[in-house]
């Protein structure tokens, strides 16, 4: 302001020396009608004023385009995003559906779970005892054929052993005969030696 | 007179006596069995061989044996109609255990089985020759080496020289066969009758051909002509 002043007042001050000009000699009749460079200074700030005030007018009006431009985007995104809400709230709603679902489910299936967690439980234990008697079967067999085997070695010995007392017996009987005074016999007697059977060696 | 006549009745009655109690002892010796016993790894194929040796087929399905199963075939030496009673042994440890000593008793041959597609089932058999020894075995008792599975010709992983060379250090006849081949089917049968003829001419019993004409009784040991014996 202190500058607009001293401008003005210089302004005022080289027209009283040099402008010979019409508005010169307006401005001096009226300076020198009442205060003229007072007058003068007030028109200049007046004009300042003005100029200030329709560069801000002209600011304002393109400040209101930017802001309608941009009140209409605002708008538009309004209207993107109230169609994108609309869209979200349906998928929520139908999100909320299939959570209620999926809870329903999750219980139904915790439910199962627990069901069949216990009957796992009770499948492992069941299982446990069959394999304890699983262990106990194939003891038992073991024992069967431990006692089976020993049958068969004990009939193999007594097999043998009467086979050798039959051959002995056998051979002694046939020594006799031959020893019997037979004219009608012809004997012919050819015994190997019964000992060679096969005998327990094992036992 | 009489008393001769009557000596010579009483010596007929004896004789004839005599001639009844052979023929009722001849009919009580009962035919001989000879135990053989087949050991060998799990999973080599003694069931497999014993079954072939016994039912005269491969079996479609086996399980492991428990304990032991017990295979019996008559078969005729010489004349001579025997039992090979083949014991059918557990190669797994966890199902022979306790019954190995019944294995060994009084065993008459023993027939050692390996797989010819598995290394390792040969190289075992030095543990099975061991806890035969150690069942106090006798030496004379024959024993055998079997290489089984030989149908699996591009498998094989044992080769025969060396399983040769094992049975000779060992002084053990070498069979190489199949359960499982048809065409091997009999050279199965020739392990058990070759075992059986070693056997039948160890332990030779007098073989009774009684014939009878009118009162004569004629004992004699001819063979029979009919062999069929395979060594
Ligand atoms: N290809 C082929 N397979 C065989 C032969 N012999 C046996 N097998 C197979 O080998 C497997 C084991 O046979 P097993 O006879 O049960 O064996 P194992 O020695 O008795 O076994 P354990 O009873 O456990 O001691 C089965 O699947 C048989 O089918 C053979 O000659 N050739
Ligand atoms: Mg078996």
């Amino acid at each position: 302001m202190l500058n607009l002043h001293l401008e003005v007042w210089n302004d005022v001050e080289r027209g009283r020396t040099q402008s010979p000009n019409k508005n010169g000699v307006l401005l001096q009749s009226q300076f020198n009608k009442k205060t003229p460079s007072k007058l003068h200074l007030q028109l200049k700030e007046e004009e300042h004023v003005r100029q200030k005030l329709a560069q801000k007018v002209s600011e304002l009006t393109s400040d209101l385009y930017l802001k309608e431009a941009e009140l209409l985007y605002c708008h538009s995104q309004i209207s993107r995003y109230r169609s994108e809400a609309l869209l979200l709230a349906r998928e929520a709603g139908s999100l909320k559906n299939h959570l209620a679902e999926y809870e329903y489910q999750f219980e139904c299936q915790s439910k199962e779970l627990a069901a069949l967690g216990l009957e796992k439980k009770t499948l492992r234990e069941e299982l446990e005892v069959t394999c304890q008697e699983k262990e106990e079967l194939l003891e038992r067999w073991m024992e069967e054929k431990r006692e089976e085997a020993e049958r068969i070695n004990k009939h193999n010995a007594a097999l043998e052993r009467w086979n050798s007392y039959a051959g002995r017996l056998n051979k002694r009987l046939y020594s006799r005969l031959r020893q019997q005074t037979w004219p009608t016999t012809k004997s012919q007697i050819i015994q190997k030696d019964l000992g060679d059977q096969p005998s327990p060696k094992n036992d | 007179m009489a008393n001769e006549a009557h000596g010579r009745g009483e010596g007929a009655g004896l004789a004839s006596n005599s001639l009844e109690l052979s023929t009722s002892l001849e009919r009580s010796v009962q035919t001989r069995i000879f135990k053989i016993i087949v050991i060998g790894d799990s999973n080599v194929g003694k069931t497999c061989l014993t079954f072939r040796f016994t039912g005269g087929s491969f079996p479609d399905k086996t399980e492991a044996t428990i304990g032991v199963d017990f295979r019996e075939k008559a078969v005729e030496i010489e004349g001579e109609r025997i039992k090979v009673q083949v014991w059918d042994t557990a190669g797994q440890e966890r199902f022979r255990k306790s019954m190995v000593e019944h294995y060994y008793r009084n065993v008459h041959a023993v027939v050692f089985v390996y797989d010819v597609t598995k290394m390792v089932s040969f190289e075992n058999l030095k543990t099975w020759i061991q806890e035969c020894n150690g069942h106090r075995v006798s030496a004379s008792v024959p024993r055998v080496l079997v290489g089984n599975k030989c149908d699996l010709v591009d498998q094989i992983q044992v080769p025969s020289n060396m399983a040769l060379k094992f049975a000779d250090a060992h002084n053990m006849l070498l069979f190489e066969t199949s359960a499982k081949d048809p065409k091997e089917s009999q050279n199965v049968d020739s392990i058990f009758m070759c075992l059986a003829c070693r056997l039948k001419a160890q332990k030779s019993l007098i073989y009774w051909n009684v014939e009878r004409e009118d009162g004569k009784v004629r004992l004699n040991q001819e063979p029979d002509p009919k062999t069929n014996c395979p060594c």
